[in-house]
């Protein structure tokens, strides 16, 4: 075979690798889909927002996850605060709300690992929300009180969704709801000090379903203490163990456990689980047969389950932070919003539509969280809202601002002009939520054009 | 000016075209090549011999186990003798973190179902899909199944039973169309499927009056309940029906402890069908206390677990093979439920010696060399 020839196979076989490596690259990594639709909240599909992962080794998560356990995180705000706690037998007295940091760890590890992002976006950096298919959103999964149901978000949905300060709040929110209702069942006086006395209120932050009976039968009788490692599975266990074992056995990321460890007693179901006693499925059986007939719900329909604190539980203060104030104004920062653009182009005809893209700016510190207030039908957004990160948040100390892509969704928009504006609110800590507008024209033979609005407060 | 490639242009511009061109297509068949060539964790190893070429017995049964890791399970095939030694992986089932599969083996060992989430997916109760692996690879039988409802085969190897939103649902073993469903009017109840034997479809029901076991039959695509009857006051589990269908054992539940018992279906003198004259509760007879994990052997005699409330190592057994010689068991040390220390799974031979398995295996059934 002459040199040239020789050339020629060497450089072909070189090409068949190259192809085989640009096509198995093309493929992808796992991209994390969101569900078509969230038929349990709402019916509509899910809400799509930006959202931010914090350091692998979810100090800053953890810092919001402490300040929320007291109520430190969000005070104030009426969305996400924590309501007072009822405590003691029957729920008799009213107490400002803390709950064990450690319960609010397990919860938030069991549900997402502490990662508020799709499983794809790297660490410090900003991408789509994590949204699992029963519409769960961020790092504790909250679905409740968001209302998937095709139109722009609200305050709340946005922040639960894009922000993972609130998400947090939301969860430790949910859960001090599930304490306070008399639909579940108590654990020894009720008393918030003692982790076991959150059994009830975890197994109900899961759904209060018969998997997460630990007499179910799909959760092994034989199984082991859940260690909470990457080895074991969760398939064999009630939700409320996999919380506790994971605060008796933190995971571990740089090599070093995420939280101090905590024991936990868990129920005796020896004596607890004979026929009458609190932890016997029949008896949780028959509260859900009080449930159908009693649907007044008087007496509480689970009241047969309420069970003694666990011989050897421990009294857990709440966690100690020297400066409330100072870490909440690390984690949440002082945003300050803005919209350099006072002109977009977008050009749209019969056969392609065009884009462009806004960009949102945080001049400030912390996240910045913006969403869509107001906005023609006929545009259409890659999100509905996000998060622009201010200066000194990330490492390396740099801002990374959001964008948001737009398109004209023209179809069925006669020929001529047509005018519209965008609203835009950026949600501050301190409650603010002012707004700015995009105003926008479209020409549907032509161009489009936008002005840049002024802030409305 | 001649054209380009016009009998006028030189000889080595010609052949720099057709070089181009040639490396060109090369670099277009290997991208395609590398958008389907199938991953390393989908592959499959299926044979007869040639899976276990050292392998020093021909007289130990091939076991099939499952082995989790955080983002996917591995599913291995053990030489029974010797699970230690002689083991070829089978395939690795990518599934979402901290969700291990379910699986079970067909009675002619020669396919496995699996339900898995998806990685991308979250929700047990509804984001399972359901797998049959088999000498074609892994197919995709369904989507949006119940994860923790797990998966039966039917005696026959055509049909699966599955958990499906609130229903149980038959799906054919092949495609996965579902051939039937069924949900209970009943509020504030746990069903499970315990077997199905031609058209029959034999359901555990527990709820706050205790177990009923219901015989369903399919037809005409629905599942239509025959026949209803009390089988315990209180919850049960590990329900098992026996080869000949006349008898049903399960483990019931009384606060912590467990007891095997087992109820008579049928007339001792017809075998094969159940009783016309089901009562309106039948008792059952206490095997032993406490004792759980009821498992029938080919011949018709009924094996299970017993432990001492002193602790110590016990055994559950999981599953004979057809030829009576083999048992599949946990092994276990502790006290009893809700008291383990430790767990591994077992084989014993004809010759009562037992072999452990390699630690961290789960069983799934057993399968034709």
């Amino acid at each position: 075979m002459s040199v040239g020839g020789k050339s020629l196979v060497l450089s072909a076989l070189l090409a068949l690798a190259c192809g085989l490596a640009i096509g198995y690259a093309l493929r992808g990594e796992q991209i994390d889909a969101a569900p078509a639709s969230c038929p349990a909240f709402g019916g509509g599909p899910p809400f799509s927002l930006q959202s931010y992962e914090a350091d692998e080794l979810r100090q800053t998560f953890l810092d919001a996850v402490r300040l929320a356990s007291i109520n430190q995180l969000t005070p104030g705000d009426s969305d996400f605060e924590l309501p007072p706690l009822l405590v003691g037998a029957q729920r008799a007295e009213r107490r400002a709300a803390t709950i064990p940091a450690e319960v609010l760890y397990g919860i938030a590890w069991v549900e997402s690992t502490l990662t508020q992002t799709a499983r794809h976006v790297p660490y410090n950096s900003q991408g789509p929300t994590l949204i699992s298919f029963d519409c769960g959103y961020g790092v504790m999964q909250v679905t409740s009180s968001i209302f998937n149901d095709g139109r722009l978000p609200s305050r709340y949905e946005a922040l639960v969704a894009s922000h993972f300060a609130y998400n947090i709040a939301a969860g430790a929110r949910i859960l001090v709801e599930k304490w306070n209702s008399s639909f579940f069942p108590q654990v020894g006086d009720g008393d918030p000090q003692y982790i076991e006395s959150w059994y009830y209120a975890l197994w109900a932050y899961n759904g209060w379903a018969g998997v997460n009976h630990p007499q179910h039968h799909s959760n092994d009788a034989f199984r082991q203490p859940y260690r909470c490692g990457e080895r074991e599975a969760r398939n064999s266990y009630p939700y409320q163990e996999l919380v506790l074992g994971c605060i008796v056995n933190p995971p571990s990321r740089g090599g070093q456990q995420l939280w101090q460890s905590r024991q936990v007693a868990l129920p005796d179901l020896g004596a607890l689980s004979g026929s009458g006693q609190p932890l016997n499925f029949d008896v949780f059986s028959a509260g859900w047969e009080n449930v159908y007939s009693r649907p007044g719900g008087d007496p509480p329909p689970f009241a047969e389950m309420a069970m003694p604190l666990p011989s050897g539980a421990q009294a857990v203060g709440p966690v100690a932070i020297q400066n409330p104030a100072g870490l909440r104004a690390e984690v949440l920062g002082v945003p300050s919003g803005r919209i350099d653009q006072t002109e977009l182009e977008l050009t749209s005809s019969e056969l392609a539509s065009g884009s462009t893209q806004l960009t949102i700016y945080n001049d400030g510190s912390g996240l910045l969280a913006w969403r869509i207030v107001d906005a023609p039908s006929w545009l259409s957004f890659d999100v509905q809202g996000g998060v622009a990160v201010g200066a000194g948040y990330r490492p390396g100390g740099r801002a990374s601002p959001s964008t948001l892509r737009i398109s004209a969704a023209a179809e069925g928009v006669p020929e001529g002009t047509q005018l519209g504006r965008i609203t835009i609110a950026y949600d501050y800590p301190d409650g603010r939520s002012p707004t700015t507008r995009v105003a926008i024209s479209l020409d549907k033979r032509g161009a489009a054009f936008y002005e840049a609005g002024r802030p409305q407060s | 000016m001649q054209g380009k490639f016009g009998t006028g242009a030189p000889p080595w511009r010609r052949r720099r075209v057709l070089a181009l061109s040639v490396v060109s297509l090369f670099l277009i068949v290997g991208v395609l090549l590398g958008l389907v060539v199938p991953s390393q964790d989908n592959t499959i190893e299926l044979g007869g011999a040639s899976l276990f070429p050292d392998r020093q017995s021909d007289d130990a049964p091939i076991v099939v186990a499952s082995e989790y890791h955080e983002t996917y399970t591995t599913l291995w095939l053990l030489d029974a003798r010797d699970p230690s030694a002689q083991q070829q992986r089978l395939v690795n089932i990518p599934h979402a973190p901290g969700w291990d599969i379910e699986s079970a083996a067909a009675n002619d060992q020669r396919a496995i179902a699996v339900l898995a989430i998806p990685p991308d997916g979250w929700d047990p109760q509804s984001d399972a899909a359901l797998m049959r692996v088999d000498q074609s690879g892994v197919t995709q039988l369904a989507s949006g199944l119940n994860l923790r409802g797990g998966v039966r085969w039917s005696d026959d190897d055509e049909r699966l039973i599955v958990h499906n939103g609130g229903q149980l649902a038959v799906l054919d073993a092949d495609d996965g169309r579902q051939l039937g469903s069924w949900a209970t009017d009943r509020a504030a109840v746990v069903v499970e499927s315990i077997a199905m034997r031609g058209d029959s479809l034999w359901v555990a029901m527990v709820g706050a009056d205790g177990t009923s076991v219901l015989r369903l039959q399919l037809a005409g695509g629905e599942l239509v309940e025959l026949q209803r009857v009390h089988v315990s006051e209180t919850s049960t589990r590990d329900w098992s029906l026996s080869p000949d269908g006349a008898a049903l054992a399960f483990s019931e539940q009384r606060g912590a402890e467990l007891s095997v018992r087992v109820v008579q279906l049928a007339d001792q003198s017809e075998n094969h069908r159940v009783s016309a004259e089901w009562s309106a509760s039948i008792p059952s007879s206490p095997i032993a206390s406490p004792s759980a994990s009821p498992v029938w052997r080919p011949d018709g005699e009924l094996d299970y677990g017993v432990w001492s409330p002193s602790g110590g190592e016990f055994s559950l057994p999981l599953s004979w093979h057809a030829d009576g010689e083999w048992l599949a068991m946990r092994l276990l040390q502790g006290d009893g439920p809700g008291a383990v220390e430790s767990e591994q799974l077992a084989l014993q031979g004809a010759d009562g010696s037992v072999v452990r398995a390699p630690d961290g295996l789960r069983f799934v059934g057993w399968w034709a060399a």
